[in-house]
């Protein structure tokens, strides 16, 4: 694909590359923020408020 | 007198209704990120299949050579970034909230099944490529195949073979699946969080 050997990250028996190592922490980071954010509360009167509401 | 269309009309009424398919409303609980990376996954899907269909129309010499098939290409990879990326937040999730709740064994099995028949279709994808990259893989992979005892029906030298299981066979496992997924989750209604027991009592459309 590219060109050029990807670096890798060594920890003990470990071994990554550093673009995996970034899309895993990306991951990580997307979990926790979708576990912490809230979604925009929908505006009153709305179809999915309403039904949001009723269900 | 009874045959086979009445019967399957019977059955199939008896699998899933209309409303049971296509709710209008969704329990309260759902409104959070966490219950999105299932629809995101479905969505890498749909530009996966959308892509790929491109590719396999105009062929390699076009998507190796042209500005558009380039284009078309990168399209096609990075939507399977972006599903594999989503399924497996969708899996820490579901893993997370003990999804097999409340009879739900059989929508995390299927969802367990598709995530290994994306990985053998990631991975013929990858033997299709056409390139140096396509051709180290299957030279490097055929003897691991060998040592399992399947080279001989799963040949990575074989383009041919890798390409229509790619295009063709992988695919429509995969959407097939994802058919019977979606039908187990509106069945048995989206999995409430743990601690939402009351709502688990009073989740709509559950069965």
């Amino acid at each position: 694909m590219g060109s050029g050997l990807p670096h890798y990250v060594q920890w003990g028996p470990v071994s990554i590359t550093i673009p995996n190592l970034v899309v895993l922490g990306l991951m990580i980071v997307v979990f926790a923020a979708a576990l912490v954010l809230r979604l925009p509360e929908e505006k009153p009167g709305s179809d999915h408020a309403r039904g949001a509401r009723d269900a | 007198m009874p045959n086979m269309t009445g019967s399957f009309r019977r059955w199939l009424s008896t699998v899933i209704t209309a409303e049971e398919l296509l709710p209008e409303e969704l329990p309260e609980y759902t409104r959070s990120f966490v219950y999105m990376f299932g629809a995101l996954t479905l969505g890498s899907f749909i530009c996966l299949v959308a892509s790929g269909f491109t590719l396999a129309l105009f062929g390699p010499e076009w998507w190796h050579l042209s500005s558009v098939g380039h284009f078309v290409n990168s399209i096609h990879f990075w939507s399977v970034q972006c599903f594999f990326f989503f399924m497996v937040l969708h899996l820490w999730a579901q893993f997370f909230m003990a999804a097999w709740r409340g009879g739900r064994r059989l929508t995390w099995v299927v969802g367990a099944l598709l995530f290994v028949s994306s990985i053998i279709a990631a991975f013929t994808g990858y033997l299709s490529q056409q390139n140096l990259d396509s051709q180290w893989i299957a030279v490097q992979g055929k003897d691991a195949m060998n040592a399992i005892g399947i080279g001989a029906f799963f040949n990575l030298l074989n383009f041919g073979q890798m390409y229509s299981i790619h295009i063709a066979i992988m695919p429509a496992v995969i959407a097939a699946l994802i058919t019977v997924h979606l039908i187990l989750v509106r069945r048995k209604g989206l999995v409430p969080p743990l601690a939402d027991d009351a709502a688990r009592e009073g989740a709509p459309h559950a069965r």
